[in-house]
């Protein structure tokens, strides 16, 4: 009785941390839903602001890139002028043929609020808004950026692709080369088991491929940045600058109903 | 119980700033522990015979493990260790002059990167020494410009 008088703190702190290991996902939901709306607003402010400072600090190579977007922006105009044809040729042909057009995915807009590991963040959707784990999780300009890793009352965590934990078939587009794209985390990813006959190339893009993964295919996932030969390997490795690092994925849509 | 509520604010305000701040201003790709600084202030500037920072530590532990991808519970028993050791530390360190007060925080930042890799060790079997220089260096800075404001408004208030 006397060790319970005299170490009353320490077993009161003892018996806290084992009711928080006992409810630990609970106590996470609570934490999540409790902060939520002063993480959403601080994180929208220091994006903002981070943004100002970027630009004011980079101005240089800003409009170096800027120069670089617009080259590259007529090239992708005069592409999708010969896109629209193939769209208008395609539906004719359907409409011959009496195919419909295939099914898209039912989508869900989330927000980032707050990051969570260097390569999982949390978005302000959860259970209650229809989110379960695994569904993917994309940006409005159809980039791959992960997959809901756990879900809570009403926000979840959202792994990045660059997460060591996943792995997904990829392609690369317009050509049957074909890899295993794994996480190398800190927003770091790399695609292997690519046959060393292949010819692999920088600058090449990777998108989606279906089955492994879970994600629907035709996703863009980023360009070959660096390419490991080895003689004695069978396989080439690439490292992948994943798209998303490029794009704003502060607002991301969550695929939440994938139709095969 | 003033001085734990400030602790629980404080905390909860540095876990808002560790996970929604801080990730937008990256050096080389690293963001400052916070809850590091703010228990190594704790463990710092009270006095020999309180014991609040094991307070601070506790509630930062618990801070860590809500967002960390481990099993709840890791953290606040690293940084209840940590809060242990810096204790320990403290009385060889002068930490009210620049240069002690220097090599007293890269001293601790580097046994808390020791005691994490361990802990790494012990419940993964990672044999990897996790030593981020750049998130050292940011976590020095900041700690730098954090160390003057306090000793320029608020070092005698908390010490009391």
């Amino acid at each position: 009785m006397k060790f319970f008088e005299g170490n009353r703190k320490y077993i009161l702190i003892f018996g806290i941390l084992i009711i928080l290991i006992i409810w630990q996902s609970p106590v996470r939901s609570f934490f999540y839903s409790f902060s939520r709306p002063a993480s959403q607003w601080l994180w929208q402010r220091s994006e903002n602001a981070s943004s100002f400072f970027t630009g004011w600090l980079q101005a240089n190579r800003l409009q170096f890139e800027n120069q670089q977007i617009k080259t590259e922006n007529l090239l992708l105009l005069s592409k999708l002028t010969e896109l629209h044809r193939l769209e208008e040729e395609n539906q004719k042909l359907r409409e011959a043929l009496g195919v419909g057009m295939a099914e898209s995915y039912e989508l869900l807009e989330a927000r980032i609020f707050a990051q969570k590991d260097e390569d999982v963040y949390l978005i302000n959707k959860g259970k209650q808004d229809g989110i379960s784990k695994g569904m993917p999780v994309i940006t409005f300009e159809n980039v791959l950026v992960g997959r809901v890793a756990n879900t809570y009352q009403n926000t979840s965590s959202v792994q990045l692709i660059s997460h060591q934990e996943l792995k997904f078939s990829v392609k690369i587009q317009g050509e049957e080369i074909k890899g295993l794209a794994q996480g190398g985390g800190k927003k770091k990813l790399s695609v292997g088991l690519i046959p060393k006959e292949q010819p692999l190339q920088k600058g090449q893009i990777f998108i989606t491929d279906a089955p492994k993964g879970g994600f629907p295919p035709g996703l863009l996932v980023g360009e070959v940045e660096n390419i490991k030969r080895t003689d004695l390997d069978a396989f080439q490795e690439a490292e992948i600058l994943p798209f998303f690092t490029l794009t704003d994925y502060s607002s991301l849509l969550v695929i939440v109903n994938l139709v095969e | 119980m003033k001085k734990i509520f400030i602790i629980l604010f404080s905390v909860f305000l540095i876990i808002l700033l560790q996970n929604s701040v801080f990730p937008h201003f990256r050096a080389n790709g690293s963001v400052p522990n916070l809850l590091l600084i703010f228990i190594l202030f704790w463990a710092v500037l009270e006095n020999k015979n309180k014991h609040y920072s094991l307070l601070a530590g506790f509630f930062c532990g618990i801070g860590a493990d809500i967002f960390s991808p481990y099993f709840f519970g890791v953290f606040t028993f690293l940084f209840l260790a940590y809060v242990f050791l810096i204790k320990r530390m403290k009385p060889f360190f002068e930490t009210e002059r620049v240069v002690s007060f220097t090599l007293f925080w890269g001293a601790a930042l580097l046994l808390y990167y020791v005691l994490f890799s361990l802990l790494s060790f012990l419940l993964t079997g990672a044999r990897v020494f996790y030593f981020d220089v750049f998130g050292l260096l940011y976590t020095l800075a900041i700690g730098f410009v954090i160390y003057f404001l306090i000793y320029v408004f608020c070092k005698t208030q908390l010490a009391k």
